[in-house]
C-alpha cells in the first residue's frame, strides 16, 4: 500500500510542476545570418606571370623566391607552370597589393600583369 | 667565372682576365631599355589603369637610374676586382649577387626587346645582329654562374 500512496503523490506533483513550468510565451527564434554568397565578395586581382623566351628558368625561380619569400619547391612549381602552360597565377590580392607585386616582378624584367579576378 | 667560396652570405668568385673584360663590357651596356617589359594589365579598364601604368613606368625609371649609379660605382670601385695570379677575385654579398642578377637580366631583356622580342636568337646572328646576341649570351653565362652559386649555398 505504501507504494500506491507514494506513486499517487508523485503523479500529482509531476502534474503540478508540469503546469507551472510551461512557458507562457514561445521563445523568439534567432536566425543566424547566412554568410554572404561568394559573388558578392570582392574578387580582387590576379597576379599572373606569363611565359617569354628570354628569362632563364632558374632566374624566374629566384625572382619568385625573392618577391614572395617562397620556398624553392613552390617557386619552381610556379616557374614550371609558366614554362609549360604559358602562364601561372601567382596570387590573388587587393588592387594595391597586386600592383605592388607586379611592380616588383617587372623590376626583375619578368612579364607579369594584374588581371581582374573572376 | 667560378665560385671559390660561399659562406655566411658572402660569395667569392674567381674570374679570368678575359671574363672580367666581358663582365665589364655587358655592364657598360646598361641601361638598354627604357619602358616596362609589359603593360600593368592585359584586360583591365585602360582609362582606370592609365595612372597606374604611369606609376609603373616611373618606378622602373627610378630603379634604372639607381642601378646605373650603382653600376658606375661597381666598375669604378678600387679593389672590387682583386687581382691574383691568374685573374681576379670578386667578393659579393647575397644582396649584391641579387643586384648583379637584376642588372644582367635587364641588359639581356633590354637587348631582346630591341631585337623585336624574337622567339629564336639563331636567325638574328645571320641577320647581322651578332653583337647583341653575343652580349645576351654573355649575360646569360654570368647569370647562370651567379644562380648556381646561390642554389649551392641554399642546398
Amino acid at each position: 500500500m505504501a507504494g500506491v500512496i507514494e506513486n499517487s503523490a508523485g503523479a500529482s506533483y509531476l502534474v503540478r510542476v508540469a503546469t507551472t513550468i510551461e512557458p507562457p510565451v514561445a521563445p523568439d527564434i534567432i536566425r543566424e545570418e547566412k554568410p554572404k554568397p561568394k559573388e558578392r565578395l570582392d574578387p580582387g586581382f590576379l597576379v599572373i606571370c606569363w611565359n617569354d623566351p628570354v628569362n632563364l628558368m632558374d632566374f624566374v625561380t629566384h625572382v619568385f623566391q625573392q618577391v614572395f619569400a617562397w620556398k624553392k619547391d613552390k617557386a619552381e612549381f610556379h616557374m614550371l607552370q609558366v614554362h609549360n602552360q604559358g602562364k601561372s597565377v601567382l596570387t590573388r590580392e587587393t588592387m594595391e597589393r597586386a600592383e605592388f607585386y607586379v611592380h616588383e616582378l617587372q623590376k626583375y624584367q619578368l612579364h607579369a600583369t594584374m588581371e581582374p579576378g573572376e | 667565372m667560378r665560385l671559390v667560396e660561399a659562406k655566411g652570405g658572402l660569395y667569392v668568385f674567381h674570374l679570368a682576365k678575359r671574363e672580367r673584360a666581358l663582365l665589364t663590357h655587358v655592364l657598360k651596356l646598361f641601361p638598354v631599355g627604357s619602358g616596362p617589359v609589359a603593360p600593368l594589365s592585359k584586360s583591365g579598364d585602360e582609362q582606370k589603369l592609365a595612372e597606374h601604368e604611369r606609376s609603373l613606368a616611373e618606378a622602373l625609371a627610378e630603379q634604372r637610374a639607381e642601378h646605373k649609379r650603382l653600376v658606375d660605382a661597381f666598375l669604378g670601385e678600387q679593389g672590387r676586382f682583386a687581382e691574383d695570379k691568374s685573374g681576379f677575385r670578386l667578393r659579393l654579398t647575397t644582396v649584391q649577387v641579387d643586384w648583379l642578377l637584376r642588372v644582367l637580366n635587364e641588359v639581356r631583356v633590354g637587348l631582346w626587346m630591341k631585337l623585336g622580342k624574337p622567339e629564336e636568337l639563331a636567325p638574328l646572328v645571320l641577320a647581322g645582329q651578332l653583337d647583341s646576341v653575343v652580349a645576351m649570351e654573355i649575360c646569360a653565362l654570368f647569370q647562370s654562374r651567379l644562380l648556381a652559386a646561390l642554389g649551392g649555398e641554399s642546398n
